[in-house]
């Protein structure tokens, strides 16, 4: 049996994209059955949010949420981001606050009318039209809401239309260079992303008063820039705020592909977000560049087996516990070929070279060598304590096991809190064969903050040592 | 078997502090709770309810709400189920629990029954 678990395979702000240690698991076959007739496992556009859940081949494809509920799926979070994207544009950024909370209050509604009423027939629009009542209805805000009342009655704003300008403006607005890198990822999650609080703060490894302090100031920052203009940047800024929007979005992805609250480890619905979003600047000519591409490439290679990675409990598997079957093939090919689209031009981001890590990942057998000497690029473009432990993990798995680097590392200040980090060390000394010392790590592992199905599996290796 | 109905109560900010993932994951609860119960056979009906409404007395009708200030009926479901006992425990599930009580009553056949 293979002990090691998945483990963090991002650079930069946030663990894990993860790398699954792939043992040497080569037997599966790895094409799904039916997959031709199959529906892809997540959304391909913004509107496609009914059908998840509809393939023929019976297995939960592509984000792991199970098949009921389907008419509401993904809606608030699309929806949350897309309605405050519209409003702030037609009411100005000062005014995202009332944006947001109309959004809230909408979503309030629908959860007390919807479970008994059913859900209406166009959601999206019913959520629109009471945000907006909302906002028409502020006392607070009575002056600025008269003065744009006009544009909110028009009938475009409603349309249920794609709002992909509205929220790629949205997101280059949170992303916005006068902001602290980290609350520019803050405000991209929480208003674009729809993620809470605590979530925010366990994908930024932080605490969760913290998050809340760098919203608040970030929107007071809003407030008295109200005269700016909410729009995507000219092409010349362009560059510069771009790379703000993609480590969000890769922040994103990671806080659905390795969710530490709640029951379901696997929130496919958030990877498929940041890929939605993804798609969002492919889509668009300005922000159509190769490291967008490789982005999105990553993410979809990681995302195929975001179902595989869960049991029917939700319990977290083991790599050569999963199915490989359950593999998404649609995904992984599309993932190679957007993968084959970013290789254009000379310029090679980090993204480039985990999407690369990506790859191997999906292969029958996985090539640890290989996948060291990625890291080791990666580390030179992009250091990371992150990306420096999974370098040293691929290269315990290749054979070349270094204690004296794995301490280094738990001296490092980012990855105190991080529960990956004591996993991993349980995770290869018991395969060195020290089950004393494997346990210890593995309970300290426990002590960290992290998901339930998380700690069931650190439970279910804990109990392996003893 | 015996028609039941839960009245569903909460808090009016109870889940005012959700974020859209949140919220998102509770709506799903909700839905699949009753999917999961139709599915064994057992229908679930209901509907929402006004946040506001009067209460008639008499002559007179005074505002709602009508249960202690801040707590408000956000709904009602009806299902199936042979006595209280089996109904309270299917209701005993459902995710709403988080956010608030749910009462528990027959829908008398013949008249008002104990």
């Amino acid at each position: 049996m293979d002990p090691a678990r998945p483990l963090a395979g991002g650079s930069g702000l946030r663990p894990p994209i993860s790398s699954l240690p792939a043992g040497t698991d080569s037997s599966g076959g790895s094409a799904r059955q039916g997959v031709d007739n199959s529906e892809p496992g997540w959304p391909l556009a913004p509107e496609a949010t009914l059908p998840r859940g509809t393939d023929s081949s019976g297995g939960s494809a592509g984000w792991g949420v199970d098949n009921s509920g389907q008419v509401v799926e993904q809606l608030f979070r699309h929806s949350a981001g897309r309605i405050t994207a519209t409003l702030v544009r037609v009411l100005g950024p000062a005014h995202l606050d009332l944006a947001e909370e109309a959004v809230q209050e909408a979503m309030v509604r629908a959860l007390q009318r919807w479970p008994f009423a059913g859900v209406p027939a166009n959601p999206r629009g019913w959520l629109f039209s009471v945000a907006r009542n909302h906002v028409l209805g502020s006392v607070r805000h009575g002056a600025v809401v008269r003065a744009k009342l006009p544009l909110l009655a028009t009938p475009e704003v409603v349309d249920d239309e794609p709002a992909g300008d509205d929220e790629l403006a949205l997101m280059f607005l949170c992303c916005h260079p006068e902001l602290p890198l980290v609350s520019q990822v803050a405000m991209t999650l929480r208003t674009v992303g729809g993620l809470g609080v605590n979530e925010i703060a366990t994908a930024l490894l932080t605490a969760p008063a913290t998050v809340a302090q760098r919203l608040v100031r970030a929107k007071k920052w809003l407030r008295t820039e109200a005269a700016r203009v909410v729009d995507v940047p000219r092409a010349d800024a362009l560059e510069s705020r771009l790379d703000a929007v993609l480590s969000v979005l890769y922040l994103l992805f990671n806080a659905g592909y390795d969710a530490v609250e709640g029951d379901r480890l696997v929130r496919g619905e958030l990877c498929a977000e940041a890929v939605r979003l993804c798609r969002l600047l492919c889509a668009d000519p300005r922000t159509d560049l190769p490291r967008v591409r490789a982005l999105l490439a990553l993410m979809l290679l990681h995302g195929s087996r975001l179902a595989a990675r869960t049991d029917d409990a939700g319990d977290l598997l083991l790599l050569a516990e999963q199915d490989r079957g359950r593999w998404d093939q649609r995904m992984i090919a599309e993932g190679v070929r957007v993968f084959g689209d970013s290789c254009v031009g000379v310029a090679k981001s980090a993204f480039h070279i985990e999407a690369a890590i990506a790859l191997c990942h999906v292969g029958v057998a996985t090539e640890w060598a290989r996948i060291v000497g990625l890291y080791d690029e990666l580390l030179t473009v992009k250091p990371s304590p992150v990306a420096a432990l999974n370098r040293a993990v691929a290269a315990a798995m290749a054979g070349d096991l270094d204690p004296a680097e794995l301490n280094r590392l738990r001296e490092e200040p980012a990855l105190r809190d991080y529960h990956l980090l004591p996993a991993a060390l349980g995770a290869l000394w018991l395969r060195a064969g020290e089950p004393r010392l494997a346990a210890e790590y593995y309970r300290e592992a426990l002590t960290k903050r992290c998901s339930a199905p998380a700690r069931r599996f650190l439970q279910r290796q804990l109990a392996l040592c003893l | 078997m015996a028609g039941y109905v839960g009245f569903l109560r909460g808090t009016e900010d109870a889940q005012t502090h959700l974020s859209p993932a949140e919220a998102q994951r509770t709506l799903e609860r909700y839905i699949e709770w009753s999917a999961s119960l139709a599915a064994a056979g057992n229908p679930v009906g209901g509907g929402g309810l006004s946040r506001r409404g009067r209460v008639v007395r008499g002559l007179d009708a005074t505002d709602g709400p009508f249960v202690e200030g801040t707590e408000i009926l956000g709904g009602f479901l009806t299902i199936e189920a042979t006595d209280l006992d089996e109904a309270e425990k299917i209701f005993s599930s459902h995710p709403h629990l988080d956010f608030g009580s749910i009462e528990v009553r027959k829908i008398g056949a013949q008249g008002c029954e104990p």
